[in-house]
């Protein structure tokens, strides 16, 4: 137990005293993260609202395809990535691997899918009723999926959250393309690998500490952004 | 009920120990962390199937970095390390973790880069003066960062350099007691990549990235020379004093841990600094190379 | 003026024929009612006519022209009919954009929005509510609401599946009048379902009864099942759910569904010792007027509707929960099919 409580006391102690090696690592993970998130949400978000409003053949196989993808390693997406931008690589001379570019690329191919599949069922979520009263009040059809859109938002925005939290916590794409080069890809995650693998656990957890209060403060604050559009 | 939680309890203290007893006659098995580097040589491959031979005992080795190998050892985890960081294997026997450091082997360190070597350090002896010339470059350097041996060798190599170095340290809270981790890099340097991974990870770093590194012969010959796509690194600076690095065993002290085999742990060393164990690893050889020198002999 | 006219529009979904409609005329300026039960058709036809669903077969005319079942020519009438849904939604935002939604579609200047909205809101009972969250609103605000919405874009035709059916009997109330002002005086046709009779009976003009996808004239008000057994050459005995007996004409043999026609029963205080022949006694439930005369909701075991003149009606002076004998006189009924 005094283990625990010594990560719990280093935590806060790191955290007051705005580390500098903390937050460095800290905003190298959120910087990474944010800006996949925002890449992956703006080509996910219209897919997703694509995918749900058309009816094309084979859409329930894409479906079934994207949902499969939910389930891609990120080791997988690490190692596919790296073959294409290593220096003996096709995107070899962009000189892209070991960059903030490189993890962000990787994460992008992470999460669309969760992007996709979150906004499709979001948006199938919301009864017949809105598409039908949208439609009885003279809108065409892209009024009507903006009203859908709408009416979906609070499930969509809750899928850029998921897929923030999965790549703020995944580690694979970030330690096999980012290679956890201190104040340039050094990501939470990467530095708890590192600390681990050092022995030094208190670090490691302190840094997991940290990582759940991120995760935790992002959950409450949509939680308290849901709760003010419901009242 | 109590008569079956009886039985039950009866059945498991006798497998554990029919199953001690296994252990015990097909001789004694010891826990020994080491460095990913000592793993990577091949040269455990060789030594503990003679071993075994020699002397029944078996060996189960956790690779890890040096620091948490060490600290495998200051847990209590295993019964024996073996590793190569002089100092802090010193200052492990001193903590009263360990017995005593039998000094077993050496082989030495390595400064690589790309054949273009735009630092132009090829063929310097001084290893200190090879790295100030790369930090005046400006090349990229791509530094372990994890703590290792070879991490701690290469911040002694900078401090002798002369280049301007920066502490980081924090501070962090390890059995109710403040203490301070620190690191020294060159300052201001976007040059430096301290990537905090393993040897080999750093070599196809530096390659991708073809960039200078510190490495120890073992990794780069393997990385070189035992691969289908060789690493584009050449060795740019070797020989000097200072590059090289010594290797130690050590048995867990049974006074800070009563759990450990001390005395089997003492056999295994005590083998390793043995005619046999030290012509062995004289003779090892990987890809027709010597990697390591015995230092007992 | 015709608004809808309709010949043999059926509607599938899948093997299924959900409606199949032979003939089907709605007149400009006046209120229909589309009666029958649960599963009848009823939305499918009301989806129809409010262009939100294309029928299998068929064809339609509006205002007297034939309407091709493209989806750009459907959103273009969809401008002139509105539909309100049963249970109909909010979209969740203001009151006020609830209603800016469809003038905002049509390019109506903001400042004539604005006065819009107000009247529409006015004439609902809901101005005070114009900048509320919509769904913070209860079940009839929210229906009363819906109907200012579809008010705002003066349609031609508003379509109601179920106005009364999820609200409070004040709300009830409310609405129908609302349905029967927004009628008078904008002279907005209006096409409304009920799977109740009784309920906003008064509200029609003219009522259309729907049974297993197809129009017909009959009411299934006083439809019961009934098994017909032979009394004798000239009568037969039905049963009807156990409770009545009366005797007929005679029909044949077997289960069947029979029709009481409501004008022909007969209503009386006269207590007599012995129950004559197909008379019960049941209790006055409901009274109610509408064009044809007063309708009398009896309890005699199963659910009567009686029709009766307005001066029988104060000669009887029925107050609801009052006793009253029953006669059901054998050319009061009459089967409409049998089983299998």
């Amino acid at each position: 137990m005094g283990f625990l409580t010594d990560s719990l006391v280093s935590a806060v102690l790191l955290a007051i005293s705005l580390d500098r090696e903390l937050m460095e690592i800290v905003m190298v993970s959120l910087r990474v993260s944010a800006s996949s998130t925002l890449i992956a949400s703006i080509l996910g978000i219209p897919l997703g609202i694509v995918v749900a409003f058309e009816t094309f053949p084979g859409k329930r196989f894409v479906i079934t395809i994207l949902n499969t993808l939910l389930a891609l390693p990120t080791v997988a997406i690490g190692l596919f990535v790296y073959a294409l931008i290593a220096r003996r690589g096709i995107f070899g001379p962009l000189d892209l691997l070991y960059s903030q570019k490189a993890i962000i690329i990787g994460q992008v191919i992470l999460i669309i899918p969760v992007i996709i599949t979150f906004t499709i069922a979001a948006i199938n979520h919301i009864d017949d009723r809105y598409h039908k009263t949208a439609m009885t009040l003279g809108a065409n059809r892209r009024q009507t999926a903006l009203v859908i859109f709408r009416e979906a938002r609070y499930g969509i925005v809750a899928a850029v959250i998921a897929a923030f939290g999965r790549v703020v916590s995944e580690v694979g794409i970030s330690m096999m393309l980012g290679g956890n080069a201190r104040g340039f890809t050094r990501t939470i995650t990467t530095a708890m690998a590192l600390e681990y693998d050092k022995g030094e656990f208190v670090l490691a957890v302190a840094l997991g500490i940290i990582l759940i209060s991120i995760s935790f403060g992002l959950n409450l604050l949509f939680h308290l952004m849901q709760g003010r559009g419901k009242k | 009920m109590i008569r079956v939680k009886n039985l039950t309890i009866g059945l498991f203290l006798s497998m554990f120990v029919i199953g001690l007893m296994c252990t015990q006659t097909l001789g004694e098995t010891l826990k020994m962390s080491t460095t990913t580097s000592t793993q990577a040589s091949g040269l455990l491959d060789v030594l503990l199937p003679e071993l075994e031979k020699d002397t029944g005992i078996r060996i189960k080795v956790i690779a890890k970095g040096t620091g948490a190998a060490i600290r495998d050892g200051i847990d209590g985890n295993v019964d024996v390390i073996f590793v190569h960081a002089k100092a802090r294997e010193e200052k492990f026997v001193a903590d009263g973790f360990g017995t005593k450091r039998y000094a077993v082997m050496h082989n030495d360190f390595v400064i690589l880069g790309p054949a273009s070597d735009p630092a132009g350090i090829k063929g310097m002896k001084d290893a200190a003066t090879a790295l100030a010339r790369i930090a005046a470059s400006g090349s990229m350097f791509i530094s372990r960062g994890d703590d290792s041996g070879t991490h701690t060798k290469e911040q002694a190599l900078w401090k002798s350099s002369g280049v301007k170095l920066k502490q980081t340290t924090q501070s962090i809270v390890k059995k109710g007691k403040k203490t301070q981790i620190s690191f020294f890099q060159p300052e201001g340097a976007s040059w430096y990549r301290s990537i905090g991974q393993g040897m080999g990870k750093t070599l196809t770093f530096a390659d991708e990235k073809q960039a200078y590194t510190l490495a120890d012969r073992g990794t780069y010959i393997k990385y070189k020379f035992g691969r289908e796509v060789p690493v584009d690194l050449e060795v740019l600076s070797e020989g000097d004093e200072l590059l090289s690095n010594p290797y130690g065993v050590i048995p867990i002290n049974p006074k800070t841990h009563p759990h450990v085999k001390f005395a089997v742990a003492r056999q295994f060393a005590e083998w390793l600094v043995s005619k046999r164990g030290q012509d062995l690893i004289g003779g090892y050889r990987l890809l027709g190379k010597q990697l390591f020198y015995p230092d007992a002999l | 003026m015709m608004i809808y006219s309709a010949a043999n529009l059926v509607r599938r979904f899948g093997e299924r024929t959900v409606l199949n409609v032979d003939r089907l005329e709605v007149e400009k300026g006046y209120i229909y009612a589309l009666l029958g039960p649960n599963g009848s058709g009823k939305t499918t036809l009301l989806n129809i006519m409010g262009f939100l669903d294309q029928p299998t077969s068929g064809e339609m005319r509006f205002r007297e022209r034939e309407v091709n079942f493209q989806e750009r020519t459907l959103h273009k009438l969809r401008q002139s009919v509105v539909m309100v849904q049963q249970n109909p939604i909010l979209f969740s935002t203001s009151v006020y954009k609830n209603l800016e939604f469809g003038l905002k579609i049509r390019n109506i200047p903001v400042r004539l929005r604005q006065r819009v909205i107000e009247e529409s809101l006015d004439l609902v009972g809901m101005r005070h509510l114009i900048n509320d969250p919509a769904h913070k609103l209860s079940g009839g605000e929210t229906q009363r609401v819906v109907l200012a919405r579809a008010l705002a874009l003066s349609p031609e035709v508003i379509l109601c599946d179920e106005p009364t059916a999820s609200v409070d009997l004040e709300n009830q109330v409310t609405i129908t009048r609302l349905l029967k002002d927004i009628n008078a005086e904008k002279g907005i046709t209006l096409v409304f379902t009920s799977h109740d009779e009784n309920q906003a009976a008064s509200l029609p003009h003219f009522k259309l009864f729907l049974e297993q996808g197809r129009i017909s004239d009959i009411s299934y008000e006083n439809t019961f099942p009934a098994s017909i057994t032979p009394l004798s050459d000239q009568q037969s005995c039905c049963r009807i759910l156990n409770e009545l007996e009366l005797n007929i004409a005679r029909e044949a043999e077997g289960l069947c569904r029979l029709k009481i026609e409501p004008c022909r029963i007969k209503l009386s205080r006269l207590f007599e010792e012995e129950l004559p022949q197909n008379c019960v006694e049941g209790r006055v439930q409901k009274v109610s007027e509408d064009v044809r005369g007063i309708n009398i909701g009896l309890d005699c075991g199963v659910s009567l509707t009686a029709l009766i003149s307005n001066a029988e009606y104060r000669e009887l002076n029925l107050l609801v929960g009052d006793s009253v004998r029953i006669k059901i006189p054998p050319e009061a009924v009459s089967v409409l099919d049998y089983r299998n």
